[in-house]
Parts: structure tokens; sequence; C-alpha cells
């Protein structure tokens, strides 16, 4: 579904990513792990238009996106839940929601927050409530909430447990999972190995810039150079 | 002598004969052309010094130039002309005339010119203490509104300025010569104080605010003085501007004015000098240019239109403007020279980084 | 005296109505570009030539009002179009120094094309009826302009309010200005969102163009300069960038630009006897009748001082981070 090819991605003359390439089939749930300022953010990033790579291809459905404007990525069914959540704050759950929905017809992206409310009970009783009033996993959930009222065939999930409580942790997992079993393809980029280990399919580390392994989430989980870098034993 | 030596005084040789020699043609549309020019550098330069090098864009100095031209026009103005025309002067100042020539030097006007300079710089310290914490736009905001109390005032204040009446009999003290000699004083001052430990920290808070704050450099000090030093040198121009221009009301001190000096300093390029000297002489020629083009088509309001669409051009396409924060330097220019008569050298640009 | 004072509120609330339609569409560029449009002074003045020259020319006034308001939306599409797009994330005086080439520009344009029409620098504008003379209630009479003023103002800031706050094309204005790359990230079409700004400050340019002309009984090419900064000040009394700020910003600097005015006058309305003599001497000492034509200096050591004393206030719009 989504390919990456030797993708080189410069903030300034600062390089952040220098040469990664990775695949996610469809259905999948793909972890990219790997220590802060490794590049993770910024692949994600430029998947979803925010920042233009340099050189290579990222390639959706057999077609180079690399160079389409976010609003279009977004049409093309990608949807990029951010590190850092960034809700809006001074707009309420309802609206937030709404505007994650804001290239679908209005009618439909009204029954899809129906939906949503049976996805994430917890923010039922809090649709008016302004966005900045809620608890970290709240809006963790808001943000993913939102980022699905588009639709996506693809989702980018940037640090979702980051700063949460571990039940909260736990919480978040048991939401991935379940989109997972809907059939959603994810792309998932985790600093709790464990847990993303736990979900996923398959797995790249990505250390400086560059993809320094890949394979199955088991065998990772059981590979000692990961155990020493990512476990700490 | 060193080239860095000899450049500036051949440069001031070239410029001194070149003045002589318009001096002796009597080409007078060509002589004014070339006061305004020295009146526009000093105001560029001064600019320069006073946002340029900070970062802290000013809006305020046609203020400070408004107030130069005033407080020498009142200062130099004779006796006889004075209780005539400023009949409402409190008596303090209404018995004051520098009006004293001695030999071929206007001593009083000079003095006006000094004690406007210092009264301005008195006025931009107040105004710049409380102005220079600001940064970004809204320093940029507080200062036009600095440019509009000015000129409040003036319009305000009748028995000082005749309101909105215009300001005449101003003595024409300025010529060729006084215009270039300040001119050429301000240039080589600011210049100096670009390279003076002063003006390392003027664009050393203008880099890094948060740095240069966080290793206990004001950025309060090196943008008061830049601010100030700016003012001096503005209401010199300005005292100059009044006693060429003799007759003036406080309309010319305001925005269009302020514009084109933003021009000119945008153009030739925020921190350097030798820049300002390039912007004012290139957007002077442009404007001059336009303005015959529009007295012969009688399109009046293309060369305004024109001046501003190459100004946003310039900010989209060279933001940098001519120079950036380079100068000429004599020592390089001379080597280039020596190497294009075959005398070997470094090849290298004409520039040297501040 | 009660009718004095009366008086003063009816002045201080219409010019507060017009500051409004103009600290808003300010404020709404500036919450999602950080640039400071200095060009909206002369999209409203271009506004009050377009309606004049359509007057001129035997339009019905209807007719006259939507070519004016069609005619500022089009040159603040153009002119976002041509000039601030390139230069979209400059620094924040780069994109100042720009609004205020664009101004020049229209300036001058106007200078030029109503010269060729064969005006003079300054046209008496032809106030239609309906913004011509006074009303009197009772004691008092009020210019029409005052309340048609007071009026459109109360019903385009309530529409612009609906707009914002329940269309998603106002929610994306809104996502915009709060989280720009957020924004970006939920599909909404920034290039949309800020050409909607425009549009809607450059039509509530127009109408106050309307409303300022009509008040000041004639145009010339600069009469935009000391609104937009009357209006920038407003923003700023608002907290910049927070729309109902700017509102509220308008009405307050209404009120505070007559006080000088209203002060100078308390001396001579004070009846006869009612005051010893000596304080009627002091009052006019203090309020001499001159305090008035010092208005415009007054506001602007206003802002100055909100300027230093209220940072808060006046990153108000504030909060924009980068997705990290």
């Amino acid at each position: 579904m989504l390919e990456l090819r030797d993708l080189h991605v410069f903030y300034g003359n600062i390089r952040a990513v220098n040469g990664a390439s990775l695949r996610v089939e469809t259905g999948e749930l793909v972890a990219i792990i790997g220590s802060n300022g490794a590049g993770k953010s910024t692949t994600l990033k430029s998947i979803s238009g925010l920042l233009r790579p340099r050189s290579g291809a990222i390639v959706y459905d057999g077609r180079d996106i690399s160079n389409e404007s976010t609003d279009r990525i977004v049409a093309l069914g990608i949807s990029h839940c951010p590190e850092g959540r960034h809700i809006f704050g001074r707009l309420t759950v309802r609206e937030n929601l709404i505007l994650g929905g804001v290239q679908r017809p209005a009618a439909e992206a009204r029954r899809d927050i129906e939906l949503v409310e049976d996805t994430f009970p917890r923010l039922r009783d809090r649709m008016k409530q302004a966005g900045g009033t809620l608890s970290g996993g709240e809006q963790q959930m808001l943000a993913i909430a939102r980022a699905l009222m588009s639709k996506p065939r693809l989702l980018l999930l940037d640090e979702p447990s980051l700063g949460l409580a571990p039940i909260m942790v736990e919480h978040i997992f048991e939401v991935i999972e379940g989109l997972k079993r809907q059939g959603l393809t994810i792309l998932l980029v985790e600093q709790n190995v464990h847990h993303a280990l736990d979900a996923a399919d398959r797995a790249y580390v990505m250390e400086t810039g560059r993809i320094t392994f890949e394979g199955a989430a088991d065998s990772l989980r059981h590979d000692p150079r990961i155990e020493q870098s990512y476990f700490g034993l | 002598m060193s080239p860095r030596v000899a450049g500036p005084l051949l440069s001031i040789l070239g410029l001194s004969v070149g003045l002589a020699l318009l001096d002796a043609s009597g080409l007078a549309f060509w002589q004014g052309l070339m006061i305004n020019l020295a009146i526009f550098t000093i105001l560029v330069v001064s600019l320069n010094l006073a946002s340029g090098f900070t970062g802290v864009f000013s809006l305020g100095n046609i203020g400070f130039m408004a107030l130069g031209a005033y407080i020498s026009a009142i200062l130099t103005l004779p006796l006889a002309v004075k209780s005539e025309y400023l009949p409402d002067l409190p008596s303090w100042l209404a018995g004051v005339h520098l009006d004293q020539v001695v030999g071929p030097l206007p001593v009083g006007w000079l003095a006006a010119t000094l004690i406007a300079g210092l009264l301005v710089a008195f006025v931009a310290l107040l105004v710049g203490a409380v102005l220079m914490r600001l940064s970004g736009h809204f320093v940029a905001v507080a200062t036009l509104g600095f440019l509009v109390i000015v000129r409040v005032i003036l319009f305000n204040a009748d028995g000082f300025t005749r309101g909105s009446r215009t300001f005449s009999n101003v003595t024409p003290y300025t010529n060729l010569w006084w215009a270039w000699a300040c001119a050429v004083l301000v240039i080589y001052a600011v210049w100096r104080l670009k390279r003076s430990q002063y003006g390392r920290a003027m664009f050393a808070q203008r880099r890094d605010r948060w740095a240069a704050q966080s290793v206990g450099i004001s950025i309060l000090r090196p943008r008061l003085l830049a601010f100030v030093i700016g003012a001096f040198f503005t209401a010199i121009a300005g005292s100059l501007y009044a006693h060429f221009i003799t007759s003036f009301s406080p309309t010319v001190f305001y925005f269009d004015l302020t514009f084109r000096v933003i021009t000119m300093l945008v153009v030739g390029g925020m921190g350097s000098v030798s820049g300002s000297v390039i912007g004012s002489v290139v957007v002077l020629a442009l404007a001059e240019g336009l303005r015959r083009v529009e007295d012969v088509t009688l399109l009046y309001g293309l060369s305004g239109a024109l001046l501003a669409a190459f100004f946003i051009a310039v900010i989209v396409f060279r933001p940098e403007g001519i120079m950036g924060q380079r100068e000429i330097s004599f020592d390089r220019l001379s080597t280039r020279l020596r190497s294009l008569r075959g005398g070997g050298g470094p090849e290298g640009p004409e520039t040297e980084a501040p | 005296m009660g009718d004095y004072f009366i008086q003063q509120v009816v002045n201080a609330v219409s010019a507060g109505s017009l500051y409004a339609l103009m600290a808003v569409g300010l404020a709404l560029i500036f919450s999602i570009l950080r640039l400071i449009n200095f060009a909206h002074g002369d999209i409203m003045m271009v506004a009050a030539y377009l309606v004049t020259f359509a007057l001129f020319a035997g339009m019905p006034l209807p007719a006259a009002l939507v070519f004016m308001v069609v005619g500022a939306v089009v040159i603040g599409l153009l002119m976002e179009r041509i000039a601030y797009r390139p230069i979209r994330g400059a620094a924040e005086v780069a994109m100042l120094l720009t609004s205020f080439a664009v101004g020049q520009i229209l300036q001058n344009g106007t200078l030029l094309v109503s010269r060729l029409a064969g005006e003079p620098v300054q046209i008496a504008f032809p106030a239609p009826d309906i913004v011509n003379g006074v009303v009197a209630f009772g004691a008092i009479t009020v210019p029409k302009v005052n309340i048609v003023s007071l009026v459109t103002g109360a019903v385009l800031l309530t529409l612009l309010t609906v707009f914002v706050t329940r269309t998603r094309l106002g929610l994306s204005m809104h996502a915009a200005a709060e989280d720009l790359p957020a924004a970006r990230l939920m599909g909404i079409r920034v290039n949309r969102v800020v050409a909607t700004a425009f549009a809607i400050s450059s039509g509530l340019a127009a109408v106050a163009g309307f409303l300022y002309a009509s008040q000041a009984g004639q145009i010339n090419p600069y009469l935009g300069f000391t609104p937009v900064l009357k209006a920038f000040i407003a923003a700023v009394i608002g907290g910049f960038g927070s729309l109902s700020g700017a509102v509220v910003g308008a009405y307050a600097l209404g009120i505070l630009e007559v006080i000088p005015t209203a002060l100078s006058g308390i001396a001579d309305i004070l009846p006869p006897g009612a005051v010893p003599p000596g304080v009627h001497d002091l009052l006019t000492q203090v309020f001499p009748s001159s305090l008035g034509s010092y208005r415009d200096a007054f506001v602007f050591v206003f802002l100055i001082l909100m300027l230093l004393f209220r940072p808060n206030g006046i990153v108000g719009g504030g909060g924009r981070e980068e997705v990290p």
C-alpha cells in the first residue's frame, strides 16, 4: 500500500532522514521504533506532506505522492495523528471532530461523529467542552478520533502513548488493536517498544535517519541487539 | 599606503573633485539633486544604524528629522524676522538668533544644528528607553505611533511651528559642501561604529536575542545606543533639509518620506553601510527618472506605484538587498584590480563579511 | 448637560462600530498569517472611491454598494495572491513592510485613476440621503451616519460571528489561526482559508470605507492611513488576533477617543454658577479647548502604553506550535 524508497529529508541544512526505505502492506500494523531524533516523526511528516523530501519516492497505491499537498494526501486516504496531539484547544470536542472530516460531505461527517462516540465513549459526555480542557488521555483519544474522521485507509500514528499514565497507555493500545482488527492499515511511531512490538505485525528500527533493522515484530522482540538497545537488558 | 586607507581617501578626493566641478558648472538641478542625495544618504545610514544593525525596525525616524528641522530653523531665524513671524514664541526663545557668520563659516547655524541634534538625541533617549523594549512588528507600529504624535504636536504647537501653515524664511545655509561633509562624516562614523565592540553587540543581539540575553548581554543597551545615535544624525539631516528647502510644513515629514527612506535601506541591504549609500543612489535615481516620466506623461501616481512594486520585488526575490550585511572592501577591490592587471593575487569578491 | 454626555456616548459608539469593522479584518488576517496588513486602510480608501465613481456614473445606491464590496474583495484577493503569498512565513517586519508597499501602490494607483478620470485629488463624497443629515431625538441630534454605522456594525459583526462559529470554513479559519500545521493535517486547504480571510476583511473594510467617507464628507487617496492605525490600536487593546477582542477594543477606543474632546468642552457646558469661578478657570486650564486636537497623540500614547504593559493581551492570538 505504501512504500518509501531511499527517502532523504532535511530541515534547512540538517539531515533528518538519510535514505530510509520501508513498506506497509494493506491491513498491516507496522511500527517504527528508535530513539529520540532518529527521524521517525520526520518520516511521517514527509508522508503526510508537511515536509518535502529532498529526494526519494513515497509511493502510495502505486503513485508517487512526495510532491502532493497535505490536503490532497488526506483526500487520498492518509490521515496523520501528530505527536503531541495538537488538539485545537479553544474549539470544542465536536468542532475538533468536524474539522477532522472537513473534506467529506457535511451530513456524512456528522453521522460519523456518532460512530466515533461509540468507539470512544469517554468523549461522548465532553462534546461541548473545549478541547484544551480535556485530560492528556482524553486528548489523545480525541486526536485519534479526529484523525479517523477523514475515513482514512492508512493511519499514521505518532507517539500515541507519550506522556500518558500506564493505564491510559493500555487503553490507547487496545483502541489501536481494535482499529487494526477492523482492517485499518496503520503505521505507528512509538517509543514504548514493548507495546509497539506487541501490537505490530512488522517493525522497523530507525537510527540517525536510517533503517537499521527490520523484521516481524515477534522476531525483533527476541533479537538480542534490540533487547540490549531498547529493553535495557 | 594600504588600500584600506587609500581607498576611502581616493573616494573622498574623487567626490570633492566631482562636487567642485558641479559647483562651478552652475547646473542648479543637478546641484539640488546631489544635496538631496546627501540628505537621503544620512537618513538611510542613520536608519540602518537604528534598525538594520539591531533588527529593531523603527518607523519613527522621520519624526526625529522633523524635530531637527524645526528646532534648527527656529534657532537660526534672524531677530527681525522672528518677532514678526513667530510672535508667540516664549521670551527665552524669542531672543535667540543663531545667525552669526564668521568668514565663510555659518557658525550660528552649525551650533543650531548641533543643538538640534543633541535635543533630538535626548528625546530619542526617552522614547527609546520605552520603545526599545518591544520587538518585531510591534516596535515598528509603536515607532509609527511616535511619528503620528510628533506630527500632531507640530500641527498644534502654533506658537513654535506656525502649525499647518508653511514655515518659510529659513536661511539657506545648506550647500553642496556642507551637505556632503555631513554625509561623509555620518558614513564614516557609522562605518567605524559597525566595526567597534558596540556595533558587534548590536548585531549580536539581532542574530540571537535569546542567546544574547542568556549570556547576560543586555539587549536594551545596544539597541538604545543605536536608536539615539541614529536620531542625532537624522536630526542633522533635518537641519540640512530645512536650510536647503527653506520652507516646509509638517506634512512633509510623514509616511511617504518614511517609506522612501525604508525603500532605500531595504534595497541597499539592512546592516550594510555601503549598501545604504548604494540604495540611496539607486532609489533616488529611479524616483527621479520615474518623476520625469510622470511629468511628461502626466500619469501622476505612476512613480509611487512603480517604486512600491519594485520594493515588493526586492523583498520577494532578494530580501537581503543589494549588499546584505557586507561592505565594499577596498583591500579586496585593489587586489582584484591588481589581478586584473595581471599582477596575480587571490581572486575574491570585493566584499567582506561584517 | 446630560444631553452633552449622551451626545459624546453616541459619537463614541458609532466611531467604535467603524473601528470594529476595520479591526476585525486586521485581526482575522493577523491571527492566521501573523501579518499586520497596513494596506487594509487603503482597501477602505479604494472602496470609497469605487462607490463614489459608481454613484457619479449614475448607478443606483444598492448597485453601487454591491459594486464597491465586490471590487474591494477582488482587490483584496489580488493583493494576497500577488504580494503576500510569496512572502508567507517570512520575517514579521518583511511582511509589514510589504503591506506598506501594497498600500503605496493602492494609493498611487487610485491617484492615477482618479486623475485620468479628470477628478481633483480631493473629491466631495456624494453621500446618499440615508447617511446624510441628522436625526433629532428630543434635545439631541445625531448624525444619520452614526446610526447607520452602529446598525451596520452590529449586523455585520453578528453575521461574522455566525460564520466563524457555525460553518466549517469558519472553523477552519479558527483552526488555521490556532495551529497551522495541525490544520493542514485535517486536510484544510490553507490557501482557501487565507483567501477567505482576505475576502471577508476586504468586504468589511469596504463597508467601513463607505461609512468613513460619509462621515468625513470628502475623500482622497490617503484617507486610509489614520483609520488603519486606529484599527490596529483597537486590535491591540483587545489582544491581537482575537476577533471578539478586536470588537471590544474598537468600542473601547471609540470611548477613549472622545475623552479629550469631552473634557475640553467640560468647562463650557457647565451651567453658569454651577461651580465657583475658581473651579471653572481651573477646568479651562487643565482641559483647554485645544485638548481635542491632540486626540490622535493621546491615543497613540495609549497604544504605546498598551504594547508595553499588556504584552500578554497583545499576543492573545498566539499559541502557535510546530508539529514536532
